[in-house]
C-alpha cells in the first residue's frame, strides 16, 4: 500500500498540535516531573499560540463562507437559468447589502434593531413554528412504519418529556415532578454521559491519526 | 464502432488481450472482461506492438506473434491482418517488443517462411484450430493486464492501466451481455462460460480447414505448441495448412529490398531489417500449392483498408473467398514452421493429456504464473471445442444473421473489424431499453425477464420516463392527514388570540411553585445586594429569541429593580446585540456594559475565565467598557440565557470549576432536559427559569394581573417597566431609602472598575422602576422609632448590623453551632447586611435576622459587627399568593395598644400598635414571638401570646382586614362616649388647587384620591416628607407634608371643621384604586380587590388613556401555548395508537 504523502504530513502535524495542545492546558502545577517538563519546555505557550490559530482559522473560515455565499449568488443572479434562482440569488444579496448598510448608515442602531425585532426574529420564529408542525407530524407517525420495541420506546420518552411539561397545575404536578426528577433527568444524564464519552473517544481517534477528516 | 485496424491504441486502455470485441480498440480498458472471454487472443497481437499503421496483423502472423511474443509482430505492419481487430498500436513502443525479439528470432524466422506460404494461398483456418493455437499462445494470461501480459506489456498496462476498471463503455456489448462472463455462465466449471463453450467455430471463413492443414509433426507441435494444439482441435476437420494459405516466398521479398509489398501496409508490417523474409520461403518451398497470390492479396487487400466506424463490409463475401479457395493440401505445420524455437517461448497452462509442459521463457511463465485463477480468453478458446453452427449460442445467431444481412460497403476499410463484420458497432451494441430502432438493421435487443425488470428499474431511478413525470406531475397536494393535523395545531395556536377560552385555559400563573427551580432563582436574584454587580450571558440565537426573551426581560427588570450592576457578555455577535437592546430597554439607569465578542465559543469562555478583566475591557463598540468584571468571583451571581444544552455545558465545563459564584439559569424548553441535572445537582446552580411559562409566571410576581399595563409583550416596547403615569406596583415591598447613606456612591480605582459598593444593605431601595425620574433620597417611608405624632422628631436610632465578609456564601444555622444538630437554614452572600440579634455566650456565633424573617446564627468570624440606623432595616413582606392560599393570622386577643417592635426582642424599636380585635397576617412564630404583617406593609414581632393564630385563606384575610379597615375612622363622628376633648393631630391643605393622596409615602405611588385647598384632615402620622391622613371617604392616603399645615385641635373642633370645609373627594383618575386596606396590604391578591379595580377601571376609562389590553393579549399567549402543547401530546398518542391497533390487527390477520 502506497503512503501519500499528504495524507502523513496532516496526521503528523494534526497529532503533534493535538498533544501539546493537551499536555499545554491539561498539566498543572503540581504534577511534579511533568510539571517541570511542561515548564522546561514551551507547551503552554504553543497551546495558547494553537488555540489562538484555531480561533482565527474559524473566523476566516466563517469570512469565507460568507464571500463564496456572496459569489454564489452573484453568479446565480447573473447566469442562472431559471427566474425564480434569479429572484432568490436577488433577495439574499439585497438582504445582505441592506443589514449591513442599515448598519453602517445608523449609528444609532434603531434601523438595525428594526431589521432584529422586525424582520430577523419573526422568521426565525416562523421557522421554528414550522419546525413545530413537523415534529408533532413526524411524532405521531413513529409507529407507521412498524412497531418495534425502539420505537415505542421513543414514543414512550417523547411522551414522557412532553406531558412533564404540561402546566395543569395541581392533579398532575406530583406526577410530572417524579417523570422530570427521576426519567427524563436520568436520560438527559444518560445522554451527557455519552456526550463525554464520545467526545473522549473522537478526540483519542483524531490524536491517534484513525479519523483524518481533514487530510482526504 | 470498434477500430479493429486503425484505432491508435491510447495510453491506459491496455485491454491488450482480449479487446477486439470491445471494438478491438485500446480506448477501451481491461475491465471489460468480458472482452477477454472470446477472443483477446488477437489482441494480443495488437497489444504486442503491432502495425504501427494500425493495420493489425494477420491473424497468421498473430499467432506467429504470440508465439514470439509480439515483439515481431510490431513489425507486421499491413495492418490488413489485423482483422482480429484493434490492433492499431503505431503508437506502441516497438522497440519494446523488437528487444524481446532476441529470443525468438529464430522463430520468427520460421514465422515468415510460413506467412509467405499462407499469402498464396487460400486459408480457410479451423477458427477453432487457430483459436486454439492462439489462446495457447497465452493461456495462463489471465484477463488483467496487469498480470495477464508479458513483462513488457505488463509494465506498459501497469503504469497506464487504471487502478479501477472503469464501466465498460456502452458500445461494449460484451459487458452488457448480462451474465456474459465465464464466472456466471459456467455450468461445466471448466473455466469457459457455457456460451462460449457453444460458440463454434466461424464456419464460413474457416470451414473446412483442419489441423491438418497446419500438420506438423507431433515433435514439432509438442515443442512449439505445448498445450497450444488439443487433441480435439487436431482430430477435428481438415484445415487449410498456413502454408497454402500464405504465400510465405513473396514475403521473403522484403528481406531483399526495400519493402515493396503489394500494398503498403503489408511493407509496413514488415520491416526487412527485423525480418529474415529469406527464411519465409521456405514456407513456400515445403508449402503445399497455394493459392495464387491474387486471392490472398485481395483478401489482404480488403483488409488492408483501414476500417472506419461506419465502413461496411460484405462479411459473406469475404468469407466466402476464403470458402472459395481451394481446400489446401494437408500440410504439415511443422513443413510450414520451425517450431523448434517456439517450444521455449510459449507455454500452455491449460493441462493437456497428451501434450507435456512446454519449456517456456521465463517471462512468460511468470505471466502465466501471475495470471491465478482467472481465466483467459485463449484458454477459454483453448479449451474450446469445435462447435457446430447449430450449437451457436442464440445472441451469436442472430448476430451472425444481423451480420450476414448487413449492406456492403465497399469504401470500408477491410483490414478493420468493420470490414470484417459489417456495422459490427451497431451489431454488439449492447441492449437498448428504449424502443427505438436507429436503423433498419438495428433492432431491440431481446431481455430477459430479469434484465427487463432491471431495466424498467433503471428507468424509474433515471426518471427519465414520461410516467415517472407524470407522477410528479399528479403529486402537488400532502397527503389529507398531514394537512388535517397541520389545520388542527394552527387553529388551536390562532383561535386563543380570537375567542376567550377561560374555560379550558388553566389559570395563569401568579407564583413560583415552593421550592421549584423557577422559585430559587427568583429567590436569589432577590436577595442580591444593592448595586450587586451581576455577570449576564446572552447565548442563544435568533430563533429562539421570541422565546426566551420575554424570560430575559423579566430577569433583566428585576435586576434592575435591585439595583444590579449587570456586566453581559456573549460568545456570538447576536448575542451581543440582543444584549444591547435588552439591556437598553430595561436598565433605565444605564449601570451596564456590554462586553466584546468572546470569540471561539468555548476558547472565549475560557479566556473570561482566565482574565475576565481584559475579556470585559472592551465594550461591544470598541471602546472602553462602563463597567468591568474584575475576576469571575467578583460577580455576585451568573445569570445565563441559554437556548441550548451544549450552551449550559460549556459554561459548566469551563466557567463554573473556576468561580464559586452561583449560576442562575433561563433557558428555553429545548434545552431544559440536559440542563435541568445541572440545576438539580450541581450546588452552584441555585435555579433555573424555563420558557415562556416561567415568564409570565415572573411578571407576575414582579407585576401582579391586577394592575393593567401597556403591551405587555411587544418586543420593541419596555412593558414590564412601570412608568410614572401608570400604577406601580413594583414589589409588595416598601422601600426605605438610606437616608444617612449614599445608596451608590462608590469609588472607582484606577482601572474604572467599580467597586462593590460598601454599604449594600439588604433593603431595596425605592423602586428606581417606579419612574424615569430617580426617587428622591430623602424620602423615606421608614417611620421613626415612634410612630406616634408625640414621637415625632426623636432621633433615628442605630442598631447592629452583620456585614458578611466572607467571600462566597455563608451559611445560618438553625443553631450557634456548626454540626448536625444545627441544619442550614438558610445563605448569606459576600457583602450582604443582616440585622444583628444578638450573640451566643461564648460571642463566636451571632444571631441575626435573615430577609425572610427568619432568624438564625452566623460564624463570628465571617461578619464584620457595625452599626447602621434602623430605618434601613425594615423587613420586607414576602412574595405575593394567591387569592386561595392559606395564611397563617393572628387577631389580637388583648386590650390596649399592643406594640409592634421591629425585633423579636422586648428591646426592639416600636413600629406600630395595634387594638384588640385587630387582625393581622403572620409569616412566622418563633418562640415566643410571631412576625406579623402592619397595615402599612412593614414587617413587625408581636409576642405570641396576644395573638389568636389560625390559618385562613387569602381572601378571608383580606376580608377582615376590609372589614377592619371599614369601621369608622377616627375623623367620623365618634360615638357619644369618645371624649370630645381629646386632641387629635389635623393636617389643612395649604396650597391651591388639587392635591393627590397616594396610596404610599412615594411619589410613584398611586393616586388614590385628590383633596383640595382648604380641606381639613385628619393626620394620622407624619413620616419624615410624607403624612399619613384620613381622606373624606374613610380610607387613608399619604400626602405630602409641605401642602399641609400640621397642628393639633381638639377632636370637637376637628369635626366641626371639616364638616364645614372638607368637600366629598372628587372622583379618582386612578386606574388602580385600591381598597382601604389593600392600599397596605399590596402583597395580597384577591378576587375582591381585583374586581374593584376592574371597577374602577371602567370608571375611570373616560379620563385615562386607554391602555392596551395586556392581560388579553397575555392570556391568549399563555392560553395559545398551553393548547398547543395539550393537543400535540394528544395527537401524538392518537396516532400512535392507531399505528400500534392496526399492527396488531394485521398480525392477527
Amino acid at each position: 500500500m502506497r503512503l501519500r504523502l499528504n495524507v502523513v504530513l496532516t496526521s503528523t502535524v494534526v497529532t503533534a498540535v493535538g498533544l501539546i495542545v493537551l499536555i499545554g492546558l491539561l498539566v498543572g502545577e503540581d504534577l511534579g516531573l511533568l510539571t517541570q517538563l511542561v515548564n522546561a519546555l514551551p507547551f503552554r505557550a504553543l497551546a495558547e499560540i494553537a488555540l489562538r490559530l484555531a480561533v482565527v482559522a474559524a473566523a476566516l473560515t466563517l469570512l469565507i463562507g460568507v464571500l463564496n455565499l456572496l459569489l454564489v449568488n452573484a453568479t446565480r443572479l447573473l447566469r442562472g437559468s431559471t427566474l425564480s434562482a434569479k429572484l432568490g440569488s436577488l433577495v439574499v444579496l439585497a438582504a445582505f447589502l441592506v443589514t449591513i448598510f442599515a448598519r453602517l448608515a445608523d449609528s444609532s442602531g434603531a434601523s438595525y434593531r428594526l431589521l432584529q425585532d422586525g424582520v430577523l426574529l419573526p422568521v426565525q420564529a416562523s421557522l421554528s413554528g414550522l419546525v413545530l408542525l413537523a415534529l408533532v407530524w413526524g411524532a405521531m407517525r413513529l409507529l407507521a412504519r412498524g412497531v418495534t420495541w425502539a420505537r415505542v420506546l421513543f414514543v414512550l420518552a417523547v411522551l414522557v418529556v412532553l406531558v412533564s411539561a404540561l402546566p395543569f397545575g395541581a392533579p398532575l404536578a406530583e406526577a410530572q415532578a417524579w417523570l422530570w426528577r427521576v426519567p427524563v433527568s436520568g436520560g438527559a444524564r444518560g445522554i451527557l454521559i455519552g456526550i463525554a464519552l464520545a467526545t473522549l473517544v473522537v478526540g483519542w481517534r483524531v490524536l491517534i491519526g484513525q479519523d483524518r477528516s481533514y487530510g482526504e | 464502432m470498434s477500430d479493429w485496424g486503425n484505432k491508435p491504441p491510447q495510453d491506459g486502455d491496455d485491454d491488450l488481450e482480449f479487446n477486439w470485441l470491445s471494438e478491438g480498440d485500446d480506448s477501451q480498458p481491461a475491465a471489460s472482461a468480458g472482452d477477454d472471454l472470446v477472443f483477446d487472443w488477437h489482441s494480443d497481437t495488437e497489444d504486442t506492438g503491432a502495425s504501427a499503421t494500425g493495420g493489425g496483423d494477420d491473424f497468421a502472423f498473430d499467432w506467429g506473434a504470440l508465439t514470439d511474443d509480439a515483439p515481431a509482430t510490431a513489425d507486421i505492419e499491413d495492418h490488413r491482418f489485423d482483422w482480429h481487430g484493434g490492433s492499431v498500436h503505431g503508437d506502441r513502443d516497438r522497440d519494446t517488443g523488437i528487444g524481446q525479439l532476441q529470443n525468438v528470432d529464430r522463430l520468427f524466422e520460421s514465422m515468415e517462411r510460413k506467412i509467405q506460404a499462407a499469402e498464396d494461398a487460400d486459408f480457410g483456418l479451423d477458427t477453432g484450430e487457430l483459436l486454439d493455437w492462439m489462446r495457447d499462445v497465452d493461456a495462463d494470461a489471465p484477463v488483467e493486464p496487469s498480470s495477464a501480459l508479458p513483462s513488457w506489456l505488463m509494465d506498459d498496462v501497469a503504469e497506464s492501466a487504471p487502478a479501477s476498471q472503469p464501466e465498460p463503455q456502452q458500445e461494449d456489448w460484451v459487458a452488457r451481455l448480462g451474465n456474459f462472463s465465464v464466472q456466471e455462465v459456467d455450468e461445466d466449471g471448466n473455466g469457459v462460460p457455457d456460451w462460449l463453450d457453444r460458440v463454434g467455430s466461424f464456419e464460413d471463413p474457416l470451414a473446412g480447414m483442419t489441423e491438418a492443414d497446419f500438420a506438423l509433426t507431433q515433435e514439432e507441435k509438442d515443442a512449439l505448441f505445448g498445450d497450444f494444439l488439443s487433441e480435439e482441435a487436431r482430430s477435428t476437420s481438415a484445415q487449410p495448412s498456413l502454408a497454402d494459405e500464405f504465400d510465405f516466398d513473396s514475403l521473403a521479398e522484403f528481406g531483399e529490398s526495400a519493402p515493396a509489398a503489394e500494398s503498403d501496409d503489408l511493407a509496413q508490417m514488415f520491416d526487412a531489417d527485423e525480418f529474415d523474409f529469406d527464411s519465409l520461403a521456405e514456407f513456400g518451398e515445403s508449402a503445399p500449392a497455394a493459392k495464387s497470390d491474387d486471392d490472398l492479396s485481395d483478401l489482404l487487400a480488403a483488409l488492408d483498408d483501414a476500417p472506419t466506424a461506419e465502413s461496411e463490409v460484405d462479411l459473406d463475401s469475404l468469407f466466402a473467398e476464403l470458402d472459395d479457395a481451394p481446400a489446401p493440401a494437408q500440410a504439415d505445420l511443422a513443413d510450414l514452421f520451425d517450431v523448434s524455437d517456439i517450444a521455449e517461448l510459449v507455454e500452455d497452462s491449460v493441462p493437456s493429456d497428451e501434450l507435456p509442459p512446454p519449456e517456456l521463457p521465463d517471462w512468460l511463465r511468470e505471466a502465466a504464473q501471475a495470471a491465478g485463477t482467472g481465466a483467459s480468453v485463449s484458454a477459454i478458446i483453448r479449451q474450446k471445442k469445435d462447435r457446430s453452427l447449430d450449437e451457436l449460442d442464440d445472441r451469436l445467431l442472430e448476430l451472425r444473421e444481423i451480420g450476414l444481412n448487413l449492406p456492403i460497403d465497399e469504401a470500408v476499410d477491410k483490414g478493420a473489424l468493420q470490414a470484417i463484420v459489417p456495422d459490427i458497432r451497431q451489431t454488439l451494441a449492447p441492449a437498448t431499453f428504449l424502443t427505438v430502432v436507429d436503423a433498419p438493421a438495428i433492432a431491440e435487443m431481446r431481455l430477459s425477464p430479469e434484465q427487463a425488470q432491471r431495466a424498467d428499474l433503471l428507468k424509474r431511478i433515471v426518471d427519465g420516463t414520461a410516467a415517472a413525470q407524470e407522477a410528479r406531475r399528479r403529486r402537488t397536494l400532502p397527503p389529507l392527514e398531514r394537512m388535517l393535523v397541520a389545520i388542527l395545531l394552527l387553529a388551536t395556536l390562532i383561535v386563543p388570540f380570537l375567542l376567550r377560552l377561560d374555560a379550558v385555559a388553566p389559570d395563569m400563573p401568579t407564583a413560583f411553585a415552593a421550592d421549584s427551580p423557577a422559585a430559587r432563582a427568583y429567590d436569589t436574584l432577590e436577595t442580591l445586594p444593592e448595586g450587586a454587580l451581576v455577570l449576564v450571558g446572552f447565548a442563544y440565537e435568533a430563533s429562539s429569541a421570541l422565546e426566551l426573551e420575554p424570560l430575559a426581560r423579566q430577569v433583566l427588570t428585576h435586576l434592575a429593580q435591585r439595583d444590579a450592576r449587570l456586566v453581559a457578555v456573549s460568545t456570538s455577535p447576536f448575542g451581543v446585540l440582543r444584549a444591547e437592546t435588552l439591556l437598553a430597554e430595561t436598565q433605565p439607569s444605564g449601570r451596564y456594559s456590554v462586553a466584546k465578542v468572546l470569540t471561539g465559543e468555548a476558547l472565549g469562555l475560557r479566556d473570561l475565565t482566565l482574565n475576565a478583566a481584559a475579556a470585559t475591557m472592551t465594550n461591544s463598540r470598541g471602546g472602553r467598557a462602563e463597567l468591568m468584571l474584575p475576576s469571575l468571583d467578583s460577580a455576585q451571581v451568573i445569570v445565563l440565557f441559554a437556548d441550548s444544552i451544549d450552551t449550559v455545558r460549556l459554561w459548566m465545563e469551563q466557567v463554573a470549576p473556576n468561580t464559586r459564584t452561583p449560576f442562575v439559569f433561563a433557558t428555553t424548553y429545548g434545552a431544559l432536559p440536559l440542563s435541568a441535572p445541572y440545576a438539580a445537582s450541581v450546588p452552584q446552580v441555585r435555579g433555573q427559569l424555563v420558557g415562556y411559562t416561567d415568564a409570565l409566571t415572573y411578571r407576575n410576581v414582579l407585576n401582579p394581573p391586577s394592575t393593567p399595563e401597556p403591551s405587555a409583550d411587544a418586543p420593541t416596547s419596555t412593558p414590564l417597566l412601570p412608568t410614572a403615569t401608570n400604577t406601580p406596583r413594583p414589589t409588595n415591598t416598601p422601600r426605605p431609602t438610606a437616608t444617612p447613606v449614599p445608596p451608590t456612591v462608590v469609588p472607582a480605582d484606577s482601572t474604572g472598575v467599580t467597586a462593590l459598593p460598601s454599604t449594600a444593605t439588604d433593603t431595596p431601595l425605592p423602586s428606581a422602576t417606579a419612574s424615569r425620574t430617580p426617587v428622591p433620597l430623602t424620602a423615606t417611608n421608614t417611620p421613626p422609632p415612634s410612630v406616634t405624632a408625640t414621637e415625632q422628631g426623636s432621633p433615628v436610632p442605630q442598631v447592629q448590623v452583620a456585614v458578611v465578609i466572607a467571600n462566597g456564601t455563608v451559611n445560618v444555622r438553625e443553631n450557634p453551632s456548626s454540626d448536625a444538630g444545627s441544619p442550614v437554614i438558610g445563605t448569606l452572600n459576600s457583602g450582604q447586611i443582616v440585622r444583628v440579634l444578638g450573640t451566643n455566650d461564648a460571642g463566636d456565633w451571632v444571631n441575626v435576622l435573615l430577609p425572610n424573617n427568619r432568624a438564625g446564627w452566623i460564624a463570628r468570624f465571617l461578619v464584620r459587627i457595625e452599626e447602621r440606623p434602623l430605618t434601613d432595616f425594615v423587613p420586607s413582606a414576602p412574595k405575593r399568593q394567591a387569592a386561595s392560599d392559606r395564611v397563617l393570622v393572628g387577631t389580637v386577643l388583648v386590650e390596649g395598644p399592643v406594640e409592634v417592635l421591629d425585633v423579636p426582642q422586648p428591646s426592639g424599636a416600636v413600629l406600630a400598635t395595634l387594638n384588640l380585635g385587630d387582625t393581622v397576617r403572620v409569616l412566622l412564630v418563633q418562640g415566643d414571638w410571631a412576625s406579623v404583617i402592619l397595615p402599612d406593609n412593614r414587617v413587625g414581632w408581636v409576642e405570641t401570646f396576644v395573638l389568636e393564630i389560625r390559618e385562613v385563606p387569602l381572601s378571608t384575610l383580606f376580608a377582615l382586614q376590609t372589614q377592619q379597615a371599614g369601621a369608622p375612622p377616627t375623623n367620623t363622628p365618634v360615638p357619644a362616649t369618645a371624649d370630645a376633648s381629646a386632641r387629635v393631630l389635623t393636617g389643612l391643605v395649604i396650597v391651591e388647587g388639587e392635591v393627590e393622596a397616594l396610596d404610599v409615602p412615594q411619589p410613584s405611588g398611586a393616586v388614590i384620591a385628590t383633596i383640595r385647598g382648604g380641606d381639613l384632615l385628619r393626620v394620622l402620622n407624619v413620616r419624615g416628607d410624607w403624612a399619613s391622613v384620613i381622606l373624606p371617604d374613610n380610607r387613608i392616603g399619604w400626602v405630602e407634608t409641605f401642602v399641609l399645615e400640621v397642628r393639633e385641635m381638639p377632636l370637637s373642633e376637628f369635626q366641626t371643621t371639616q364638616q364645614l370645609t372638607s368637600a366629598p373627594p372628587t372622583a379618582t383618575h386612578t386606574p388602580t384604586p385600591i381598597p382601604p386596606t389593600a392600599t397596605h396590604t399590596s402583597s395580597l391578591t384577591t378576587v375582591e380587590a381585583t374586581e374593584t379595580i376592574i371597577a374602577a377601571i371602567a370608571e375611570a376609562a373616560a379620563d385615562t388613556p386607554a391602555t392596551p389590553p395586556a392581560p388579553r393579549l397575555l392570556d391568549a399567549r399563555y392560553t395559545s401555548q398551553t393548547l398547543g402543547q395539550t393537543l400535540a401530546v394528544v395527537l401524538i398518542v392518537l396516532g400512535n395508537l392507531f399505528y400500534l391497533a392496526r399492527a396488531w390487527i394485521r398480525r392477527g390477520r
